[in-house]
């Protein structure tokens, strides 16, 4: 079995880093000038911790939350109000859905993203390193949406657009840029899948195991659900919420698998034992061909020096996993 | 026992109340080590006399010290109370931190945290009865991380044990009207039965009013449980921001209902007829003698003389019903500690 390590989602962004958002908002700070403060930041931050990761993403450094800004390289779909995300302290923006979507041609703030990914990757500290796109799923879109249009009558049909003209548009767009799509799924529940047909809105998503990585977190997954998509994605479950997965890993595995496994929690400040945490990943040694070592979800929701600190712990994981 | 006759419809704030421009100031010199302790301490001193009054000003008949002297309210007390450490701020929203705390060891209680600030307000307010504000244990709780105890009710339950010796100081220096602050009470369903009960505990034998202040909530979680706060006698409760709607839902309701009659997180300020109606509105299902006035929440995210301009509305819609209450016999209300 192979292991490597991930980030998952967001890193803290740094308070310099919002002053200068906030600067550029206010149209105080230039485009070129806030591109370098972006630059600088993004790179002393993700430079310490980057060197324990084997996939990194761009930090989601523009985006305010996993909806707002991409929701706005949607047509159809308006930025609404503040809601709260799940059961944390933090809140996003959520979709308005006001007509039919679809991704547009010139998708703005994707394009910012890559171009950050891109003067990422030409520092030598992220070279060979694999860069993921965070993205939100079509059961968590449809889940936060508004709908205020006849085109939908329910979120099935939502979520089904969303993977048809949303995201398969996506995957074809940054597939030429080398970019791993990174799904967030928490909606991917059991309690959702009753109201939501999973099954029906992921059957014509493409892509693969190599360019989309799905992250289910927090709620407890239907176990057919991740039995299925794991056999044609590569599939992030949230260890920390739902141990007991690892009772019966043959329940929910797909096969010749890689499996992202979030053993790392990103929602509390103490730090795991990575002894303790390398012995309970050995349990899936002989089920899966390979394993991602990452956080349950984004470590934004932590303090920066934490999330450093819970970095540098997923390699001693991977060291301990390997011996 | 009744010590005391408020007007019926007492007003009342929920706490906290922006800072003046000079206090911001002050502050910002303070922490640059520009000025002294006794400077700033003076500079908050100042800022409580001058909120309070305003207040009164404005006809408020039971003010608070508008929260001058904390920057947040779970933070003020994780500074205090001994366990608690600070790894860095984390996001909220948007470009919002928040200095969340994390339980490193045993909590344990330092002493009076709030008694000093009850006292200066006593002494500043013209009124019998002032109200003081306490964030509540399972609020302090679920913004914090948890890295000591084996479950968050076990943390839940030493931060009631805490919070309860503080409550019983603030009687033994004279404060009657206290307020446990609550925001956080319905984030996680399955966890507001044995909340319901630590928040009790935390109550318990205090021999003042308590109130409770939940906003921005679900209140169908909340609502099936109001009996059971046997150690709570007024619930402040936000309703402007909801636009008055499911006020049926308050049918039957058995404690004094802290009414909240002015969006907070509006600019827009509501007319004195508008807080009349919304008033004669909850009068359909709450007597006026539980009925007590104020608005959503705390103020602070109003420029201060919008915060000022919202209160004097909210007093002139209330005198608009108090004289509909006199046809009615009804002129005043006892205050009570216990409902
Ligand atoms: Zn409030």
């Amino acid at each position: 079995m192979q292991a490597f390590t991930s980030l998952t989602g967001g890193f803290p962004r740094t308070r310099s880093f919002a002053n200068a958002v906030r600067r550029k908002e206010k149209g105080k700070l230039g485009v070129d000038e806030f591109w370098e403060t972006v630059v600088r930041e993004t790179k002393r931050s993700l430079a310490r911790a980057v060197r324990y990761l084997d996939y990194v993403t761009d930090g989601m450094y523009l985006c305010d939350d996993i909806f707002n800004p991409f929701i706005k390289d949607i047509e159809g779909v308006k930025r609404g109000w503040l809601v709260r995300f799940y059961d944390n302290n933090f809140f996003v923006r959520n979709p308005i859905v006001r007509g039919k979507i679809r991704l547009k041609p010139n998708p703005s703030t994707v394009d910012e993203r890559i171009r950050l990914v891109n003067l990422l990757s030409r520092e030598p500290l992220f070279a060979g390193k694999s860069f993921r796109l965070p993205i939100p799923g079509p059961l968590t879109f449809a889940d936060f949406s508004v709908i205020e249009t006849s085109e939908y009558n329910d979120n099935t049909q939502l979520a089904v657009d969303y993977v048809k003209d949303v995201l398969n548009p996506l995957i074809e767009y940054v597939r030429g840029k080398g970019l791993i799509i990174e799904i967030h799924e928490p909606s991917l529940s059991a309690s959702q899948a009753s109201i939501v047909d999973w099954n029906e809105v992921y059957r014509d998503l493409i892509g693969g195991k190599e360019n989309v990585h799905i992250i289910q977190y927090f709620n407890q997954p239907p176990l057919e659900a991740l039995q299925t998509l794991s056999s044609r994605f590569t599939i992030g479950v949230d260890l920390v919420e739902n141990p007991s997965l690892l009772d019966n890993p043959d329940d929910w595995l797909g096969g010749e698998s890689v499996i992202q496994a979030g053993v790392i929690d990103a929602r509390n400040t103490k730090l795991e034992d990575p002894q303790e945490t390398a012995k309970t990943l050995k349990q899936l040694a002989d089920k899966v061909d390979a394993i991602i070592i990452s956080s349950n979800t984004t470590l934004e929701f932590l303090p920066e020096t934490v999330a450093h600190r819970k970095t540098r712990l997923l390699a001693r994981i991977k060291n301990k996993l390997a011996r | 026992m009744v010590d005391y006759i408020l007007p019926a419809l007492p007003t009342s704030v929920i706490g906290s109340y922006p800072r003046p421009a000079w206090l911001r100031r002050m502050i910002k010199y303070y922490r640059m080590g520009r000025i002294s302790e006794d400077a700033i301490q003076e500079a908050y001193d100042d800022a409580v006399t001058t909120i309070v009054r305003e207040q009164e000003l404005a006809g408020v008949d039971i003010p608070a010290d508008g929260e001058q002297r904390r920057d947040e309210m779970v933070e003020y007390f994780a500074h205090q109370i001994k366990g608690f450490k600070f790894y860095g701020p984390v996001r909220v929203w948007g470009n919002n931190y928040f200095n969340k705390p994390a339980v490193v060891d045993k909590l344990e209680y330092p002493g009076p945290m709030t008694v000093e600030e009850y006292l200066f307000l006593r002494q500043v307010s013209t009124r019998p009865i002032v109200k003081v504000t306490i964030t509540g244990p399972y609020t302090i709780a679920d913004w914090s991380f948890n890295e000591y105890y084996p479950s968050k009710e076990d943390l839940v339950k030493e931060l009631s044990n805490i919070i309860n010796q503080e409550l019983h100081a603030l009687v033994d220096h004279g404060a009657q009207f206290i307020q446990i602050d609550e925001p956080a009470l319905t984030t996680h369903p399955e966890e507001v039965e044995w909340a319901v009960d630590l928040i009790n505990r935390t109550a318990k034998g205090i021999d003042a009013k308590i109130g409770l202040h939940v906003c921005y909530s679900n209140y169908d979680l909340l609502f099936p449980y109001i009996d059971e706060f046997t150690e709570i006698s007024q619930f402040a409760l936000e309703f402007a921001n909801r636009g008055f709607n499911d006020l049926h839902k308050l049918k039957g309701f058995s404690k004094e209902l802290g009414f909240g009659v002015i969006d907070v997180h509006n600019r827009r300020v509501e007319s004195p007829e508008e807080v009349a109606l919304a008033i004669r509105k909850a009068m359909k299902y709450v007597e006026p003698e539980m009925l007590y006035i104020n608005p959503d929440c705390g103020l602070k995210l109003q420029p201060r003389n919008v915060a000022k301009k919202k209160l004097e509305s909210m007093v002139r819609g209330v005198l608009m019903v108090r004289e509909e209450l006199v046809k009615r016999g009804v002129r005043s209300i006892p205050f009570r500690k216990r409902v």
